[in-house]
């Protein structure tokens, strides 16, 4: 049985503000999609420079 | 459990996965006693069960929409315990728009399935939420009433989401390429709420919640949103 003493419990403005806050929920504040970096291109190449060079293999 | 000094959003933001997971018990038929029961309350607190309730909104009645289940009497009082410890905003309040559609909802099933009536009515006039010049705001907010995507309701945002598909998809392929995961499932639900009543979209929904459900993460609500979507497409869902 729920014990309900409503006249202690009502929400303070904080309360209410989290409890409207998650009603509308907005979306996601930075997408996990990969984003251009063009200082990586040095990066990129320095590695496929550096990478041990390797025969193709025979089919 | 939040720690003591965790903040009320973060402690209710918990509280609304947990009680989304028992929502997912009982649609799989792993729960059988109230939703909001003394032990979570015991556990929760009874503010942060109550709040929890409010957040996840007309989701708590998804077992008795999909599967024709009772709801449970103590569930329906703490419904109304909720309402009056988080009352509705004033109808001339500027965030009135979103929630409002939601307490809307949630009030429209209490009621249906027996219990009280709040005296919720609709918001009149809330043009916002009708207004898909911009898809991407537009989407957002239809994501964020994702709860009235449910059978058995209909509203003016209901007749918004028929009118257009197009933004809803629009916001869904947006949502999928970002990887926003739960506004994504929220989107495919309403586009799966179309397509069950006839409404073509764009996009194929069923390809999208069987990707969410891969994919989407291990969140409670975010499995309620791939499970209802999942039935309102006739899909195997249990």
């Amino acid at each position: 049985m729920l014990a309900l003493h409503h006249s202690s419990l009502a929400a303070t403005l904080p309360e209410t503000t989290a409890v409207t806050s998650l009603m509308a929920e907005p979306e996601a504040a930075i997408s996990d999609a990969p984003v251009f970096s063009p200082q990586a291109a040095g990066a990129l190449l320095a590695l496929l420079l550096l990478s041990p060079k390797t025969e193709p293999k025979d089919k | 459990m939040a720690s003591i000094n965790a903040s009320p959003e973060t402690a209710y933001t918990e509280s609304v996965e947990s009680l989304a997971s028992r929502v997912l018990d009982d649609l799989l038929g792993v729960q059988d006693t109230a939703l909001v029961s003394d032990q979570v309350i015991s556990t929760s607190g009874y503010k942060t069960a109550l709040a929890a309730v409010r957040v996840l909104g007309s989701d708590m009645f998804a077992p008795q929409v999909l599967t024709g289940t009772v709801f449970h009497p103590e569930d329906a009082a703490a419904v109304v315990s909720a309402f009056q410890i988080f009352p509705p905003l004033p109808m001339d309040s500027p965030a009135v728009s979103v929630p409002s559609w939601r307490d809307w909802a949630m009030a429209r099933l209490l009621t249906r399935y027996g219990g009280d009536d709040l005296g919720v009515e609709q918001p009149l006039g809330d043009c916002a939420l009708t207004d898909t010049e911009d898809w991407r705001i537009w989407s957002v907010r239809m994501a964020q009433l994702s709860p009235l995507a449910l059978p058995g309701l209909d509203s003016p945002i209901h007749d918004a989401a028929r009118d257009n598909p197009l933004a809803l998809s629009r916001g869904l392929t947006r949502a999928m390429l970002r990887r926003d995961y739960p506004t994504a499932a929220r989107l495919v639900r309403w586009i799966a709420l179309l397509s069950s009543s006839g409404v073509a979209s764009p996009v194929d929904p069923e390809t999208v919640a069987t990707h969410l459900q891969l994919l989407g993460g291990n969140g409670a609500r975010t499995a309620l949103d791939i499970i209802i979507t999942r039935w309102l497409l006739g899909m195997e869902w249990r």
